[in-house]
């Protein structure tokens, strides 16, 4: 033991703590002598000493000792520290405070171990990685010294974490979100004693603005086990306060009175944070519409006055001048400018503003041709309450992009080049094209970057504008011509040298290395780089390394070792270095879900939701399962608000418990809607038969009824009351309804999805009435009860597995046909069977509007006596729409192709199929060339289409790409379309009708004097041609189709309900539709 | 006199048994702690370096002060660090830089630490094991060159700022003693690598309040419990 004296006592405390010495020693030091290097004398000199005053020391030291038996002693110069046991075993290591599970990692993996020699600094790391855990609150080392070793202790405070945040005392659900919100309490996150101060004023504030400045908030917490302080604000919201007085200073060009107009705020308004943020956006609007762009106005203060509950309002005004745009050189409409000068839609005037109406004045110029356009601005103020923005155009001369050629592209072709620009030559839809030099540099550039993004480090973009020879127009105004030529030297590609991956764990190094698409030798691509680097990330992020990091370093091989004796070729000499690439990783601690707390669940059944949680305690903590649970937990639709959180989050913990809170929905869902759909050929309702006008005693002629259905609109509301998570599962009932000109139901359906806990089956049990007129010829009734079983396997396929039950009636009275078939067409038939369908659905991006894929459904309907049916027939329905798009503008030809059989069988009374079981086809998804449902055959009386077994209906579209135009942006595409087919009245007649254009033996239909009944045949491929509008939205395009039947039927119609002599009827050539979605 | 002895071992044992506390979180930066065990480590190595002003408080409680607000300085530059990396310390870096250090040290003087084992001497005499000083060293090597990168490229000196300081301030200087100033071509280089040096203690000086300003510093006194 070396002691020192005087200044370097210090020191000598530090000398003595690394020879482990004790008070015993300490005190002994004062008789010791001051010896650099000759230990053992001084431990002779220190042993004699020691007996002579062993007494006095181990009384002095142990009465002290005694006393302080099971305090802790601070550490101090004074007193042991890590370094004065430094090199001692320790022989236990314990904590307390925080408990750790037998399964827990942590304390097994801090750097000072039991049964090792103390390591000051190991232990320095195992305190910081024990308070980087998040555990802690804090923490501190105790230690003390037995016989068989050192026992060293982490003595710590445990850390709490925020459980659940509720309010308690506010009926308004909104306002009780919204201060939940307020409070920024996230749960998971640790809790604090300031936090929750914090959270007291901010829920203050946020009642305060909204109104409620007598309000108290309170706070609770409790325990909410596994670490968590479940919180519960309580909130005595008390009167919302009203608007006060008003004061308004400054040149605000209106009165008190007239500004409470303007904003709408009146003695009795609310005074809540809605209400006056509009108050103001009402003002601003007011003063942006008398010009006054440059006004301000501000809310300068709010005084609640307790004594009325109302919150006295100073509002502060500056009107500022009218300000006029005016141009000069060219006229622009007041609306145009109002577009363009984004002064209106800033409501201030300054130069940035102005600068921006001047580039987008002269981009608008550009658009049209003048792509030599100059703008300039200048204000003027003629008088104080004047400003004048005065900008000056000089258009130039008008030109048209002609065209844009390249040379010198091999990687990319000129297709996807020009796909890439901005710059566009001219079409129909854009006359002039579209250029400018602005323009051009963007798409250069973007070029560039383009090329080098895949290794063409030294490629170079070179664009060459052509001003070719001025042509004369018909008018004063003359046109240029201009031609772009875009010149590309490639250069060499830059290609992989090695491609590996570094800092990852052994065990997983061979799934690392196979997640990569970037291999050595292959040509450079800086996407295909990017894709490794997160597909990395995504590996160790879904096995709960949440802190991984992946570093992407590059560089070039060095071309030196090429010297002129191994140069061998010229080819070799110009070769580009290859690029070495490394993914370095940084994996960090893998976390573990230690335990799944859940919260919130009071009618909903736990199995119900676990089963949509994908996240299970053991499972690695993968934020990814965490978003997909909620989401799942969502599409349940029995919860409003799902919210998964992870406790202590930013912690360095191995394993972490995840937070589950649920908020229910109200079990009662209500749904309404209101719609239309427009078109011709609309069945016209209560129209009926002549007979039954006569007996009615009613002149036929006042009715207007015609086969072809009149023009029209169908409206619709619908209601649907629905009762959700029936016995705490996500099942369903809903009674349904809609109503409208053309159909009329009411049903009962109960929904239970994921039948067995099998995700993949559905069941759906229906009952219900409907009464509709969607054919010309009959209204029917039908009261119908199924039961389904849905199956959806791979992605794209779903089976649905049916057995429905009807019973159908006509409504005789809307019956269109030959009196003599109105008995027994009129007679309710039940119809009963299983029924089958398969759907393949890969289009996309969506069904709404798809530009790729294909649609395919079989439908297979049984209809037996065996099963209760009073018509025994088999139907098949096929349907197969396919969808290419092509091009370099992306055009899409859409192709629908549907084929329908009907087949009767049985006893003779089985065989006729009731009206509305029958195919038809007709209207604006099927075959547009005639009105809804209204092909193939018809009453040989009356003239009404009557459907048939057989129908074939085949309809192309080519989608056109939208077009850029002024106001429509680019959502207004057009489409053409040409569909043919039919409905015939025996299957087999399909396909000998194929070719024929004409209607065979179209004399016969127009025999109609001196016969009771019309003889037509309709075997025949009817074809229509047209085209459409689409308009973009967000719900799907908006449809408005305009079809011309190039061959429509003839028909006889001796029973005319118009009252007219017997006739020949003609479907009408022309057609239109307009809905939503596409036709197929 | 043997039942004494035997008294007086049991009492020492008995003492020998006292739980005493080796080391606890003496302050919060920004969430990450600096310990108590840190805070003496810097005083200790305070007291080894001939730095001006470090160490040099003839009170300990002083001395801790100054340590902990080196540490609290250190904490906060190294979480800026992240976002620009120095450049890695060599080996042959590092052992340079403690050759230059022992050429200063006091108790290196005159030639103790010329040998490995003098070296070891000297930082066992002040506590430290040599990879624990290496480790200390390596740190503060790279965070002087992280100030270093962040500040050098941004600190220009100007010829007039130059002429200016020569003749504001040495030339009185000069003229104060009676001597003659050097040119100013001579002197020069040296007044910019002054004025360099003071410019970019004053930025690191701002920067260093702006740090804490903008940062979450709490120093707990033994015995208080964090909320």
């Amino acid at each position: 033991m070396n002691c020192r004296s005087g200044p370097e006592r210090a020191n000598s405390a530090a000398i003595a703590r690394s020879e482990g010495n004790s008070l015993l020693h300490q005190s002994t030091c004062r008789f010791g002598q001051r010896h650099g290097t000759n230990s053992a004398i001084v431990r002779q000199a220190v042993r004699r000493t020691v007996l002579a005053l062993l007494c006095v020391a181990c009384l002095s030291s142990a009465a002290p000792a005694q006393q302080k038996a099971t305090a802790v002693a601070p550490a101090s110069t004074a007193i042991p520290d890590i370094w004065t046991w430094a090199g001692l075993p320790v022989a236990e290591i314990k904590f307390t405070g925080v408990d750790f599970a037998a399964d827990n990692s942590l304390p097994a993996s801090l750097p000072q171990t039991a049964g090792t020699p103390l390591d000051p600094d190991k232990v320095r790391e195992s305190m910081q990685r024990l308070y980087a855990s998040g555990l802690y609150r804090n923490l501190q080392l105790e230690g003390s010294r037995e016989t068989d070793g050192i026992h060293l202790t982490f003595a710590g405070v445990p850390r709490y974490f925020i459980g659940t945040v509720g309010v308690l005392g506010v009926r308004d659900d909104h306002l009780a979100s919204l201060l939940v919100h307020a409070s920024r309490l996230d749960p998971g996150t640790p809790f604090s004693e300031p936090k929750m101060n914090d959270a007291l004023q901010l829920l203050q504030q946020s009642l305060e603005q909204n109104g409620y400045h007598r309000s108290q908030v309170t706070a609770s917490t409790s325990d909410g086990g596994n670490g968590l302080r479940n919180i519960l604000f309580h909130v005595v919201t008390g009167p919302q306060a009203r608007i006060g007085i008003v004061t308004l200073t400054g040149d605000a060009g209106m009165d008190v009175t007239q500004l409470r107009h303007r904003a709408r705020i009146y003695a009795k308004t609310r005074a809540n944070h809605d209400t006056l943020t509009r108050a103001l956006t009402r003002l601003r609007s007011y003063y942006l519409k008398h010009d006054h762009l440059e006004a301000t106005i501000s809310l300068e203060s709010q005084n609640f006055r307790a004594s009325s509950n109302t919150v006295d309002l100073g509002f502060h005004s500056e009107q500022g001048p009218e300000v006029r745009v005016l141009t000069e050189g060219m006229r622009i409409h007041a609306g145009e400018l109002r577009r363009l000068v984004p002064i209106y839609e800033e409501s201030a005037v300054d130069d940035d503003l102005l600068n921006e109406g001047a580039r987008n004045l002269r981009d608008s110029m550009q658009r049209d041709g003048f792509f030599d356009a100059k703008v300039s601005v200048k204000t003027v103020r003629p008088d104080a309450t004047h400003e004048n923005v005065l900008y000056t155009i000089d258009r130039g001369e008008k030109h048209r992009l002609s065209s844009i050629s390249f040379t010198g592209n091999h990687f990319f072709k000129t297709d996807a080049l020009l796909g890439r620009m901005h710059v566009k030559p001219s079409n129909v839809f854009l006359r002039a094209g579209l250029y400018s030099q602005q323009l051009l540099s963007t798409d250069i550039s973007s070029m560039t970057q383009l090329y080098r993004a895949n290794g063409f480090t030294e490629v170079q973009v070179t664009p060459t504008v052509e001003d070719l020879e001025t042509r004369v127009r018909m008018n004063t105004a003359q046109e240029g011509s201009l031609r772009i030529h875009i010149a590309i030297v490639e250069g060499p590609q830059q290609h992989y040298g090695l491609v590996n991956v570094t800092g990852e764990a052994p065990e997983h190094a061979a799934a690392v290395n196979a997640l990569l698409k970037s291999k050595a030798g292959q040509p450079f691509s800086l996407t295909t780089l990017s894709a490794d680097r997160e597909a990395i990330l995504a590996w160790y992020q879904r096995r709960g390394y949440s802190q991984a990091r992946v570093e992407l370093l590059q560089t070039e091989e060095n071309p030196a070792a090429l010297d002129d004796s191994t140069i061998t070729s010229t080819k070799q000499v110009k070769a580009t270095p290859l690029l070495d690439v490394r993914f370095n990783v940084e994996e960090g601690q893998q976390v573990f879900v230690d335990k799944v707390l859940i919260n919130g669940l009071h009618t909903t059944r736990r199995s119900t939701m676990q089963r949509a949680l994908g996240v299970h305690p053991g499972d690695p903590l993968d934020l990814n399962a965490l978003t997909t649970s909620q989401r799942n937990l969502y599409d349940l639709t029995l919860f409003n608000e799902v919210n998964l959180a992870v406790e202590n989050p930013t912690g360095d913990a191995p394993k972490k418990n995840v937070l589950v809170q649920l908020n229910e929905a109200k079990r009662w869902d209500f749904l309404y809607g209101i719609g239309f759909e427009a078109q011709t050929g609309q069945p016209s309702h209560n129209c009926p038969s002549a007979a039954s006008l006569i007996q009615l005693g009613i002149n036929p002629a006042t009715f207007v009824c015609s086969p072809d259905g009149s023009t029209g609109a169908s409206e619709r509301v619908s209601l649907d009351i629905t009762r959700n998570s029936l016995g705490g599962r996500d099942q369903s009932v809903t009674l349904g309804g809609s109503y409208g000109s053309l159909e009329k139901r009411a049903t009962l359906s109960y929904m239970y999805p994921h039948v067995l806990n099998n995700p993949r089956l559905d069941f759906t049990f229906s009952a219900g009435y409907t009464d509709a007129q969607d054919v010309t010829t009959f209204a029917s009734s039908q009261l119908q009860g199924s039961i389904r079983v849905g199956e959806k396997f791979f992605k794209a396929d779903t089976l649905l597995y049916e057995f429905t039950y009807r019973r159908v009636q006509v409504n005789a009275n809307t019956l269109q046909v030959s009196a003599a078939l109105i008995p027994l067409l009129s007679q309710p038939v039940r119809v009963g069977g299983p029924g089958f369908t398969w759907i393949r659905d890969t289009r996309s991006p969506s069904p709404l509007n798809a530009d790729r894929g294909s649609y395919t459904s079989f439908q297979e309907f049984f209809a037996d006596s065996a099963f209760g049916s009073e018509a025994d027939f088999n139907r098949v329905d096929l349907t197969n729409s396919t969808y290419y798009h092509f091009g370099r503008l992306n055009f899409v030809l859409a192709r629908s192709t549907r084929l329908g059989l009907e087949r009767t069988f049985g006893s003779q009374s089985l065989q006729t199929i009731p009206l509305p079981e029958r195919l038809y086809a007709g209207g604006g998804n099927s075959l547009r060339g005639f009105p809804i449902n209204a092909a193939g055959p018809r009453d040989l009386q009356t003239g009404y289409p009557v459907g048939g077994t057989g129908v074939f209906v085949n309809s192309t579209e080519l989608r056109l790409p939208p077009q850029a135009l002024p106001l429509f942006s680019q959502n207004v595409s057009l489409v053409l379309f040409h569909d043919m087919g039919n409905v015939f009245i025996n299957g087999s007649d399909i396909w000998p009708s194929m070719l024929r254009f004409r209607q065979p033996n179209v004399s016969t239909c127009s025999v109609v004097t001196g016969v009771t009944e019309g003889t037509c045949n309709f075997n025949f491929f009817s074809h229509d041609i047209g085209t459409g509008i689409r308009y973009k939205t967000p719900i799907g395009p908006l449809r408005l189709d305009f079809s011309y039947n190039l061959n429509p039927p003839l028909y006889p119609v001796i029973l005319d309900y118009n009252n007219n002599p017997p006739n020949v009827g003609r479907a009408g050539h022309f057609n239109f539709f307009f809905s939503i979605g596409q036709s197929f | 006199m043997l039942l004494v002895m035997l008294a007086c071992a049991a009492a020492t044992l008995h003492a020998q048994q006292i739980t005493v506390q080796l080391d606890r979180i003496a302050a919060l930066v920004n969430g990450q702690p600096i310990l108590d065990s840190d805070v003496q480590q810097e005083m200790r190595i305070a007291a080894m370096l001939p730095v001006a002003g470090a160490g040099q408080s003839t009170a300990t409680q002083n001395q801790r002060e100054e340590a902990m607000n080196r540490l609290i300085d250190r904490a906060l530059i190294t979480a800026q660090e992240q976002w620009q990396p120095p450049p890695p310390v060599t080996d042959a870096e590092l052992a340079a830089d403690i050759a230059e250090l022992q050429r200063r040290i006091p108790d290196c003087a005159p030639a103790k630490c010329a040998t490995h084992d003098g070296w070891m001497a000297v930082l066992k005499a002040h506590g430290f094991t040599e990879s624990e000083f290496n480790t200390r060293w390596r740190t503060r090597i790279e965070m002087l060159r992280f100030i270093e990168q962040r500040f050098r490229d941004g600190a220009h000196i100007s010829n007039e700022e130059v002429t200016t300081y020569y003749r504001n301030t040495l030339m009185p200087q000069y003229a104060a003693t009676h001597t003659t100033p050097p040119p100013l071509a001579n002197v020069a280089n040296r007044i910019e690598q002054l004025l360099l040096e003071q410019r970019i203690s004053t930025l690191l000086e701002d920067w260093l309040k702006q740090l804490r300003a903008g940062g979450n510093v709490r120093i707990l006194a033994p015995g208080e419990d964090l909320p």
